[in-house]
């Protein structure tokens, strides 16, 4: 009798079997304060009696629990239902940067600039220095490469030093990017990454003909501007923001973005930053750390933090933008986006730093000033501390022989985050990146610690955070953050949804 | 209780694998040292740093948790070993990753 009955209560139990899932506690001190993710990229939020109900098949049948399980494909029932064809679907969906090559094509075309930033992150040339600028060679042999590459969409960024300086290669990679897309067909994006110092009316009238975008650097109000970048004359801030004008004159408001770039003592002015953002008129704004590259490492001691300090600083910035969307201003913070676009939609947001695989070469080549062509802009920042190991080739040789190069394999074989020590039991995974080129920058190793790892403590602290948002904010701070999910105003976006 | 942490655990509550994943995820907290001695394996916690507040009870509960979360995982890893693999065979035909 007694073995009888246990028999009944084993095959009841097993009117369900688990799909493959993480968890992870978020000291929120909630009750339902395990977070559950599938590699889908489902979630819920469960408390423990229920995560064990869960994982040894106690969960019954009619309870709303039980549909919740089935319906986020964390449990499915074998001979009733067959999830793997969705799943497969949802699966695909959300890793479909994996059927393309790069996309991102960087240009160095110059070394040289006329700041002397502390923390850049790039390194620089003196503005007359010589042996600095990308060949017209090497830059005929790049845009081979870029047409190498499969992706239907192609980025084309200058980058620096400061580009402008040598608007000549600019112009010329233009022109023949055009003229080779007349039969390629592409969809082409070209970018300046530039101070705008050097703008003149022929830059313009050339951007204006082939609709090229501006993105800048504004670190903030004046004073902390100018302090960050500075020049012979310290008027960084001035000559930067009549730059904007001047493009946003000729070109459209929406022809030129800023980045910021946060110093030590940008992050006691949290508030100053983005009210400056504000009364700029931009709709978008990039709150990232300093990274540990270039002459950044140099100045370590002067300029780094903790990235408790970020953490704590973002969170203070974020709370800050979510009462002044309220009040009718649109400005998203765009690294919040993009970790909003993974946690709430079945897609990639496609950032480089957020892939699994990692980015760096599937998704992204520099072509460096000197011929050698790199996996991401890190790596070549690298360089310029002094590490050239990361070079895949130079730009002669073909886009097949620099993806299958060793340093290829190697970032690959460290670039899987499900995979990877820490990570593979991490419920974020699913949200996240791997970033094997910062692991190697700070820890001398593309695994890394995770539990020591910048990268780490900053993309959980901050998911942990959007998923507090997401599931205790009050409708207001959600509507705004499916505002900039949606890239539509606050007002338009009436009803809160994705409690989890 | 004082300073080392000492758990004596059963490898068939506890694989060794677990203690490992366990120890990984505290090492910014506590330092582990894993011994095998017959069916059990030992583990034996130091502060990973010296300036670390913690106390040992509050030490020792916390690796505790650690382990019972990871037992929990590599139980639910049991109950769907080979899924993955076949999500992601599925959904990634084509894109040129055979494995």
């Amino acid at each position: 009798m007694w073995d009888f009955q246990v028999t009944l209560i084993a095959t009841d139990a097993k009117h369900y079997r688990l799909l493959p899932f993480r968890f992870m506690r978020m000291n929120t001190g909630h009750d339902r304060d395990i977070l559950l993710t599938s590699d889908t990229g489902e979630y819920m939020h469960v408390n423990d009696a229920q995560l064990r109900a869960l994982s040894y098949f106690d969960v019954q049948a009619s309870t709303p629990f039980y549909r919740d399980l089935l319906a986020r494909h964390f449990i499915y029932e074998p001979g009733r239902h067959d999830p793997f064809p969705e799943m497969a679907a949802q699966y695909r969906s959300r890793k479909d940067f994996l059927f393309q090559g790069p996309a991102l094509h960087l240009f160095v075309v110059t070394l040289r600039c006329n700041h002397t930033c502390q923390y850049c992150q790039v390194s620089r040339a003196p503005l007359g220095g010589s042996g600095h600028d990308l060949s017209e060679t090497d830059a005929q042999a790049a845009v081979d490469r870029l047409f190498e590459s499969n992706a239907p969409a192609l980025t084309v960024e200058f980058q620096g030093g400061e580009p402008l300086l040598a608007f000549e290669r600019v112009r010329q990679i233009v022109e023949w990017v055009v003229e080779r897309n007349v039969v390629e067909q592409r969809d082409i994006q070209f970018v300046i990454t530039t101070t705008l110092h050097h703008l003149t009316e022929e830059i313009l009238d050339f951007a204006e003909q082939n609709r090229i975008q501006f993105s800048t650097s504004l670190d903030g109000p004046a004073p902390l501007h100018n302090a960050n970048r500075p020049t012979p004359l310290r008027d960084s801030y001035e000559r930067t923001l009549k730059g904007i004008q001047w493009v946003r004159e000729r070109l459209g408001h929406d022809a030129v973005s800023a980045l910021t770039t946060l110093t030590s003592r940008s992050l006691e002015q949290p508030e100053a930053i983005i009210d400056e953002y504000v009364s700029q008129g931009f709709s978008s704004i990039s709150l990232r750390p300093l990274s540990p590259y270039g002459f950044a490492t140099k100045s370590a001691h002067r300029l780094d933090y903790p990235i408790e300090r970020y953490l704590a600083f973002y969170k203070k910035a974020l709370a800050y933008l979510l009462r002044i969307n309220q009040q009718g201003v649109y400005l998203s913070e765009s690294y919040t986006s993009l970790l909003l676009k993974n946690i709430l939609t079945p897609f990639s947001s496609g950032y480089v730093d957020l892939r699994s695989p990692a980015g760096a070469g599937t998704a992204a080549l520099v072509y460096n000033y000197d011929g050698y062509v790199y996996p991401s802009d890190e790596a070549r920042m690298l360089l310029e501390m002094g590490e050239d190991g990361l070079r895949l080739g130079t730009v002669q040789q073909p886009l097949s022989e620099l993806l299958a190069s060793p340093v290829m394999n190697a970032l690959l074989a460290s670039g899987v985050a499900e995979a990877l020590p820490g990570c593979s039991d991490c419920a974020l995974v699913p949200y996240c990146g791997a970033d094997p080129i910062e692991h190697y920058a700070r820890q001398a190793d593309p695994i890394g610690h995770r539990v020591f790892s910048s990268f780490c403590k900053k993309n959980m602290g901050l998911l942990k955070h959007l998923f507090g948002l997401l599931c205790d904010g009050d409708d207001n701070v959600q509507r705004v953050l499916l505002s900039w999910l949606n890239r539509r105003s606050y007002n338009d976006v009436r009803f809160p949804g994705y409690r989890g | 209780m004082t300073w080392p942490v000492t758990l004596k655990l059963d490898s068939a509550a506890y694989p060794l694998s677990v203690a490992q994943r366990a120890a990984y995820s505290l090492a910014d907290t506590v330092a582990i040292q894993i011994g095998i001695e017959a069916n059990q394996i030992s583990l034996t916690a130091h502060p990973a740093e010296a300036r670390l507040t913690l106390s040992p009870e509050h030490a020792r509960s916390l690796i505790l948790q650690h382990l019972n979360d990871f037992a929990l995982r590599d139980h639910i890893n049991r109950e769907t070993a080979g899924l993955r693999e076949i999500l992601a065979r599925a959904a990634l035909a084509g894109c040129g990753i055979s494995k």
